[in-house]
């Protein structure tokens, strides 16, 4: 028989937002709302800091950032890790760019602003 | 003479004539330098005078008014064009950017004219080449302008959705979790928090684009004089900032006697834009800095953020709504409202609004506004130091 008895690590997600107020607002919700364990980085410098420390499972990514955007960001956080890095859902207020992500391979999904919560919990699900 | 040979020898002169028309009857002129006015126009014309001197049959001048034109007539079409998109960039409107081509034709006309030619066959020949050149070069640029105002129109819906929709999805998420905290009986008053800011956010928004829609109708920046102690209103504006923004350290100082007449609650509305921008854009770790003080006849409100300089090619179009420029980088992304409006403010009391910026002393943006009520007096001018 094949016993496992190490208790199941939490997933990690970091929220990564130039807006505090967003980024925080979505990460108590996750938080309230599933198991995972949430961090928010304000920016884009902020995020490759905190996901080379404690790397994520998943990131939440906006695309408009100060300093690198959100897809250079997405590219460091993947370069960054051995495994091929998080699974990065994209976050935009901007149609075009919410556009562009949804046909990008290097994102999982692409969301619109103000974001649907249960659809980002529905994918956030298959991790488990 | 006849008017190529005219145009080529007094260029400078007609140029002269053009750029003083143009500062004195276009509103947007006043933000661009002469080098700038006088720059395409001086293409257009140059183009214009070479192609009148290459011989032209019937045939030509057909094809030219369909558009197919000579080397020269398409030196002088590019010209245009690019004229057209600067000056949609610019902000100037269509009845500006024709009114430039009528000065430049009028200056060109006037001048000849008060040189006393002879007109004879030939010198009527070249007037209506002339007009035609001018007709194409008109036609080119309002072509591109039109083309730069349509892409600038969809600019700004794409970064007015942006700009709403992240408070937009603050309030969504924040309201999400406090019925989800209030059924785990869970108190969450920093969602509560988040949502108000968002709802100030917002509303903030939709009074810049209001003022923003208003001004653009010509109305200009509506404004009620009353005697006002700026210090008093820059405390009110600091303690509403340092509500929304509880860590962030505000400090207030004052010199001298900062009474003024003016309007207190559109000042009211410039300081807490310049304050909002502050606290957005500056580095966090450091204190704001607001300082009002007598400066003369003038009472000055400064606004001073450390954080990485704005670059000098930004300052230049920093105080213009929707500017070509901000798509350059993602980052910089935003309407560029609040500053328009903090100018509009200024000018509207006769005052001026201006930015320094570098790397050692940080940033700061000042209003500087006539002790004595002065409503849209000559003085009426925004400026950037660049450092």
């Amino acid at each position: 028989m094949n016993i496992n008895l190490s208790p199941r690590r939490r997933h990690r997600l970091l929220v990564v937002d130039d807006d505090q107020d967003c980024a925080d607002s979505l990460s108590q919700l996750i938080a309230i709302s599933s198991d995972w364990e949430v961090e928010v980085a304000c920016g884009s410098a902020q995020a490759l800091l905190q996901a080379a420390s404690n790397p994520p499972d998943a990131v939440i990514l906006d695309v408009v950032l100060t300093g690198l955007d959100g897809f250079e960001t997405a590219d460091r956080l993947s370069h960054a890790t051995k495994d091929g890095g998080p699974s990065i859902f994209v976050v935009t207020g901007n149609a075009d760019l919410q556009n562009q992500a949804a046909h990008d391979t290097r994102f999982a999904a692409s969301l619109m602003k103000p974001v649907d919560a249960d659809k980002l919990l529905r994918l956030m699900a298959k991790f488990d | 003479m006849g008017l190529s040979d005219f145009i080529t020898l007094n260029s400078e002169l007609i140029l002269s004539e053009f750029v003083a028309f143009a500062c004195t009857q276009l509103p947007a002129a006043g933000d661009m330098d002469t080098a700038a006015l006088k720059d395409h126009a001086a293409q257009v014309l140059a183009a214009i005078a070479l192609d009148m001197k290459q011989p032209q049959t019937r045939r030509q001048q057909r094809e030219k008014s369909q558009g197919l034109g000579s080397p020269a007539a398409d030196d002088a079409h590019e010209a245009a064009e690019i004229h057209g998109a600067l000056r949609a960039a610019a902000g100037f409107d269509v009845n500006q950017t024709v009114a430039e081509y009528r000065a430049l034709r009028a200056s060109v006309l006037r001048l000849w004219f008060d040189s006393k030619p002879q007109l004879g066959r030939d010198e009527v020949f070249e007037l209506v080449r002339f007009n035609e050149a001018m007709d194409e070069a008109l036609a080119a640029s309002i072509l591109h302008f039109a083309a730069e105002a349509a892409h600038m129109r969809n600019l700004f819906l794409g970064v007015l959705s942006h700009e709403l929709r992240t408070p937009l999805s603050t309030i969504v998420t924040s309201g999400q979790t406090l019925q989800l905290a209030g059924k785990l009986n869970k108190p969450v008053p920093e969602a509560a928090e988040r949502l108000l800011r968002a709802g100030k956010r917002i509303e903030s928004l939709l009074d810049a684009l209001l003022d923003y829609v208003r001004s653009g109708l010509g109305e200009g920046m509506r404004i009620s004089i009353g005697t006002v102690n700026l210090a008093s209103v820059c405390e009110k504006i600091v303690n509403e900032i340092g509500t929304l923004y509880p860590t962030r350290e505000i400090s207030l100082t004052q010199s001298g006697d900062v009474v003024c007449e003016c309007d207190e609650q559109r000042i009211s509305q410039a300081v807490s834009n310049l304050l909002t921008n502050a606290n957005r854009y500056g580095d966090q770790t450091k204190p704001i800095r607001v300082t009002v003080f007598a400066e003369g006849e003038d009472v000055v409100v400064s606004v001073h953020n450390f954080g990485p300089p704005i670059a000098n090619e930004t300052l230049e179009t920093l105080f213009q709504p929707l500017v070509r420029g901000m798509n350059a980088d993602k980052s910089g992304v935003n309407l560029g409202l609040g500053l328009y409006i903090v100018r509009e403010i200024a000018v509207a009391h006769g005052g001026t609004a201006t930015v320094t910026s570098n790397m050692a002393s940080g940033t700061v943006f000042s209003i500087c506004l006539p002790r004595k009520s002065n409503p849209q007096s000559s003085k009426a001018f925004t400026g950037i130091r660049m450092n």
